[in-house]
Protein backbone atom coordinates (compact mmCIF):
# COMPACT_ATOMS: atom_id res chain seq x y z
CA UNK A 1 0.00 0.00 0.00
CA UNK A 2 3.03 2.27 0.79
CA UNK A 3 4.51 1.57 -2.43
CA UNK A 4 1.18 2.10 -3.94
CA UNK A 5 1.31 5.83 -2.64
CA UNK A 6 5.00 6.19 -3.61
CA UNK A 7 4.20 5.63 -6.87
CA UNK A 8 1.11 7.73 -7.58
CA UNK A 9 3.04 10.51 -5.64
CA UNK A 10 5.87 10.38 -8.22
CA UNK A 11 3.26 9.81 -11.36
CA UNK A 12 1.37 13.18 -9.98
CA UNK A 13 5.08 15.00 -9.32
CA UNK A 14 5.90 13.90 -13.03
CA UNK A 15 2.18 15.08 -14.21
CA UNK A 16 2.87 18.24 -12.34
CA UNK A 17 5.79 19.38 -13.99
CA UNK A 18 4.53 18.43 -17.31
CA UNK A 19 1.76 20.77 -16.90
CA UNK A 20 3.89 23.41 -15.89
CA UNK A 21 5.78 22.71 -19.02
CA UNK A 22 2.14 23.13 -21.23
CA UNK A 23 1.46 26.37 -19.44
CA UNK A 24 4.89 27.64 -20.26
CA UNK A 25 4.58 27.17 -23.84
CA UNK A 26 0.81 28.76 -23.49
CA UNK A 27 2.74 31.84 -21.91
CA UNK A 28 4.96 31.93 -24.81
CA UNK A 29 2.38 31.79 -27.39
CA UNK A 30 -0.28 33.55 -25.89
CA UNK A 31 -3.33 35.56 -27.68
CA UNK A 32 -3.02 38.37 -25.11
CA UNK A 33 -1.75 40.09 -22.32
CA UNK A 34 -4.45 38.64 -19.88
CA UNK A 35 -4.00 35.20 -21.78
CA UNK A 36 -0.65 35.12 -20.50
CA UNK A 37 -1.44 36.48 -16.78
CA UNK A 38 -3.82 33.89 -16.65
CA UNK A 39 -1.04 31.37 -17.41
CA UNK A 40 0.86 32.74 -15.01
CA UNK A 41 -1.73 32.38 -12.42
CA UNK A 42 -1.88 28.42 -13.02
CA UNK A 43 1.66 27.84 -13.10
CA UNK A 44 2.41 29.37 -9.57
CA UNK A 45 -0.77 27.25 -8.68
CA UNK A 46 0.86 24.62 -9.95
CA UNK A 47 3.97 25.29 -8.33
CA UNK A 48 2.15 24.94 -5.43
CA UNK A 49 0.94 21.93 -5.39
CA UNK A 50 4.20 20.78 -6.75
CA UNK A 51 5.73 21.92 -3.87
CA UNK A 52 3.02 20.42 -1.47
CA UNK A 53 3.59 16.89 -3.48
CA UNK A 54 7.28 17.13 -2.77
CA UNK A 55 6.41 17.59 1.09
CA UNK A 56 4.22 14.34 0.91
CA UNK A 57 6.93 12.57 -0.99
CA UNK A 58 10.03 12.93 0.69
CA UNK A 59 8.35 14.05 4.61
CA UNK A 60 9.60 17.72 4.47
CA UNK A 61 7.15 19.10 6.67
CA UNK A 62 8.76 22.54 6.50
CA UNK A 63 8.36 23.12 2.96
CA UNK A 64 4.20 23.85 3.64
CA UNK A 65 5.65 27.15 5.16
CA UNK A 66 7.55 27.63 1.79
CA UNK A 67 4.22 26.65 -0.48
CA UNK A 68 2.34 30.01 1.83
CA UNK A 69 5.29 32.28 1.39
CA UNK A 70 5.00 31.35 -2.79
CA UNK A 71 1.06 32.10 -2.53
CA UNK A 72 1.16 35.08 -0.99
CA UNK A 73 3.93 36.22 -3.07
CA UNK A 74 2.37 35.19 -6.45
CA UNK A 75 -1.24 36.21 -5.15
CA UNK A 76 0.13 39.61 -4.92
CA UNK A 77 1.88 39.68 -8.17
CA UNK A 78 -0.77 38.77 -10.26
CA UNK A 79 -3.04 41.39 -8.79
CA UNK A 80 -0.62 43.82 -9.60
CA UNK A 81 0.64 42.81 -13.06
CA UNK A 82 -3.48 42.34 -13.69
CA UNK A 83 -3.60 45.91 -12.10
CA UNK A 84 -0.64 47.12 -14.54
CA UNK A 85 -1.93 45.43 -17.65
CA UNK A 86 -5.74 47.30 -17.36
CA UNK A 87 -4.43 50.76 -16.60
CA UNK A 88 -1.67 50.55 -19.12
CA UNK A 89 -3.42 49.11 -22.15
CA UNK A 90 -6.96 50.17 -21.12
CA UNK A 91 -5.59 54.21 -21.22
CA UNK A 92 -3.97 53.63 -24.37
CA UNK A 93 -7.34 52.07 -25.87
CA UNK A 94 -9.34 54.77 -24.94
CA UNK A 95 -6.68 57.30 -25.85
CA UNK A 96 -7.17 55.37 -29.66
CA UNK A 97 -10.77 56.18 -28.70
CA UNK A 98 -12.30 52.56 -28.50
CA UNK A 99 -14.93 52.31 -25.89
CA UNK A 100 -14.27 49.47 -24.65
CA UNK B 1 5.00 9.21 6.97
CA UNK B 2 4.50 7.96 10.11
CA UNK B 3 1.30 5.87 9.49
CA UNK B 4 0.91 2.82 7.63
CA UNK B 5 -2.40 1.93 8.42
CA UNK B 6 -4.30 0.88 5.09
CA UNK B 7 -7.29 3.14 5.45
CA UNK B 8 -4.72 6.30 5.96
CA UNK B 9 -3.15 5.46 3.17
CA UNK B 10 -5.58 4.40 1.01
CA UNK B 11 -7.60 7.95 1.68
CA UNK B 12 -4.30 9.85 1.11
CA UNK B 13 -3.86 7.58 -2.48
CA UNK B 14 -6.95 8.85 -3.47
CA UNK B 15 -6.44 12.59 -2.27
CA UNK B 16 -3.59 12.32 -4.47
CA UNK B 17 -5.02 10.82 -7.35
CA UNK B 18 -8.38 13.40 -7.39
CA UNK B 19 -5.80 16.37 -6.87
CA UNK B 20 -3.75 15.47 -9.55
CA UNK B 21 -6.74 15.28 -11.94
CA UNK B 22 -8.18 18.46 -10.81
CA UNK B 23 -4.96 19.66 -11.98
CA UNK B 24 -4.65 18.02 -15.70
CA UNK B 25 -8.70 19.54 -15.71
CA UNK B 26 -7.46 22.76 -14.73
CA UNK B 27 -5.25 22.86 -17.47
CA UNK B 28 -7.44 21.35 -19.94
CA UNK B 29 -9.53 24.32 -19.49
CA UNK B 30 -7.14 27.03 -20.35
CA UNK B 31 -5.94 25.15 -23.01
CA UNK B 32 -9.20 24.39 -24.36
CA UNK B 33 -11.97 27.29 -23.54
CA UNK B 34 -12.60 29.78 -26.58
CA UNK B 35 -11.73 32.95 -24.78
CA UNK B 36 -10.32 34.99 -21.64
CA UNK B 37 -12.97 34.83 -19.50
CA UNK B 38 -14.36 31.33 -19.53
CA UNK B 39 -10.59 30.25 -19.17
CA UNK B 40 -10.75 32.13 -15.90
CA UNK B 41 -14.06 30.73 -15.17
CA UNK B 42 -12.35 26.82 -15.71
CA UNK B 43 -8.55 28.11 -14.10
CA UNK B 44 -10.34 30.04 -11.10
CA UNK B 45 -11.97 26.91 -9.17
CA UNK B 46 -10.27 24.11 -10.21
CA UNK B 47 -7.07 25.29 -9.39
CA UNK B 48 -7.54 26.16 -6.27
CA UNK B 49 -9.30 22.82 -5.13
CA UNK B 50 -6.54 20.96 -6.39
CA UNK B 51 -4.01 22.13 -3.77
CA UNK B 52 -6.86 21.88 -1.68
CA UNK B 53 -7.18 18.59 -2.02
CA UNK B 54 -3.45 17.25 -1.93
CA UNK B 55 -3.22 19.65 1.68
CA UNK B 56 -5.92 16.92 2.62
CA UNK B 57 -3.12 14.04 2.11
CA UNK B 58 -0.85 15.82 3.96
CA UNK B 59 -2.33 16.03 6.66
CA UNK B 60 -3.99 12.64 6.48
CA UNK B 61 -0.04 11.34 6.20
CA UNK B 62 0.99 13.75 9.35
CA UNK B 63 3.44 15.40 7.03
CA UNK B 64 1.47 18.75 7.73
CA UNK B 65 0.00 20.18 11.39
CA UNK B 66 -3.57 20.66 10.53
CA UNK B 67 -4.06 24.22 11.41
CA UNK B 68 -0.54 25.37 8.87
CA UNK B 69 -2.94 23.47 5.93
CA UNK B 70 -6.31 25.05 7.19
CA UNK B 71 -4.14 28.60 7.15
CA UNK B 72 -3.44 27.54 3.52
CA UNK B 73 -6.38 26.68 2.49
CA UNK B 74 -8.44 29.27 3.35
CA UNK B 75 -5.30 31.67 2.33
CA UNK B 76 -6.11 29.98 -1.11
CA UNK B 77 -9.79 30.28 -0.85
CA UNK B 78 -10.11 33.86 -0.34
CA UNK B 79 -6.91 34.52 -2.91
CA UNK B 80 -8.34 33.02 -5.65
CA UNK B 81 -11.83 34.46 -6.60
CA UNK B 82 -9.83 38.12 -5.90
CA UNK B 83 -7.36 37.26 -8.23
CA UNK B 84 -9.69 35.68 -10.75
CA UNK B 85 -11.79 39.07 -10.34
CA UNK B 86 -8.73 41.35 -11.18
CA UNK B 87 -8.08 39.05 -14.11
CA UNK B 88 -11.59 39.87 -15.51
CA UNK B 89 -11.54 43.21 -14.60
CA UNK B 90 -8.07 43.48 -16.29
CA UNK B 91 -9.73 41.85 -19.49
CA UNK B 92 -12.17 43.96 -19.72
CA UNK B 93 -10.43 47.26 -19.74
CA UNK B 94 -8.39 45.48 -22.03
CA UNK B 95 -11.36 45.47 -24.41
CA UNK B 96 -11.18 41.14 -24.69
CA UNK B 97 -13.98 40.46 -26.29
CA UNK B 98 -16.20 37.38 -25.47
CA UNK B 99 -16.49 34.77 -27.95
CA UNK B 100 -19.68 34.78 -29.90
CA UNK B 101 -22.38 32.55 -28.21
CA UNK B 102 -20.91 33.01 -24.74
CA UNK B 103 -22.46 34.67 -22.26
CA UNK B 104 -20.47 38.08 -21.20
Amino acid sequence: MLEALYVALDVAIVVHLVLIAICLWRLWHGQNAIDRLIALDVIGTLVIALIVLLAIRKGWAMWLDLALGFAAVGFAGTVVLAKLVAERVGDEASERGASR
Amino acid sequence: MNESNVLVLSLALAAVVVGTAFSIVGVLGLLRFPDAYSRLHAVGKVSVFAVSILLVAAVVLGVAAIGKAMVLMVFLALAGPVLSHALARAARRVGVVAEEGSAE
